[in-house]
């Protein structure tokens, strides 16, 4: 489920939360984790309305469950230009590293889910998220999430 | 002082486990004893028996959807909070547990 094709450092802007959302479902589904993109971008955009997924140290982790995603992947993006993360109750905040999470909706491994919370609860964790912010390349972005520790 | 509590939120992939670390961290700093259970995408999880919510001062709820088994703190002082404000301020979640067995 991590694959160094959906880990990238850019130096584009995005404009919103949109915007980096949509470009990472994209790359995920060129690397075919997605059938269909609307299905499974809708699924985000209606979680990300309950609550944000802003989740402080300058990280997002939007996520959706869609029938459209085939196999559970995590895309993570590193921005060299940080975006304003707004969420819907009117707070916000600077993001610039992203983690796009796309679960299916029915048949999901439990090994996934069970990578997909030790992420999680890394993302807590002083010594992880330096190591992320550490992390220049493409290369070692990949290395910090092959690395997860228990 | 002995804190348990449950985190669950709407998809139940990521911020259920961000919040348990989280509290579990911010507790342990603060001296306490903190058992918190997830009712996530896996099913409850580090479950907290009737025993431990029996010897409970502070029952803290970090939900975002509906939680089961709740009666096992009945009669307890319960503190429900926002998921995604727990993320991020997790001590403040800790410390109005203090207050409240002040």
């Amino acid at each position: 489920m991590f694959d160094i094709n959906l880990v990238n450092v850019e130096n584009k802007k995005f404009e919103s939360k949109e915007a980096i959302i949509h470009h990472l479902a994209e790359v995920a589904k060129e690397n075919n984790y997605i059938g269909n993109i609307e299905g499974y971008y809708n699924s985000v955009i209606l979680r990300e309305k309950q609550t944000s997924t802003s989740v402080g140290h300058g990280i997002a982790i939007p996520h959706g469950e869609s029938n459209s995603v085939g196999q559970t992947f995590v895309a993570c993006c590193k921005l060299n230009k940080g975006i304003l993360w707004s969420d819907y109750e009117g707070g916000e905040a600077i993001v610039n590293l992203v983690f796009l999470i796309g679960v299916p909706q029915s048949q999901r491994s439990r090994e996934h889910l069970r990578i997909l919370a030790l992420l999680s609860k890394n993302l807590m964790k002083e010594e992880f998220l330096q190591k992320l912010s550490q992390a220049k390349t493409k290369q070692e972005l990949y290395e910090c999430l092959i690395q997860l520790k228990q | 002082m002995n804190i348990v509590g449950i985190t669950a939120c709407p998809t139940g992939i990521a911020h259920t486990y961000m919040a348990q670390e989280a509290l579990k961290n911010a507790g342990e700093k603060r001296n306490h004893n903190i058992k918190i259970e997830t009712q996530g995408a896996m099913g409850p999880e580090n479950i907290i028996t009737k025993d431990e919510a029996e010897q409970a001062d502070v029952v803290i709820l970090a939900v975002g959807c509906a939680v089961e088994n709740l009666e096992r703190f009945d009669g307890k002082q319960i503190i429900e909070l926002d998921v995604g404000e727990v993320i991020r301020n997790p001590e403040k979640a800790i410390i109005m547990a203090e207050n409240l067995v002040k």
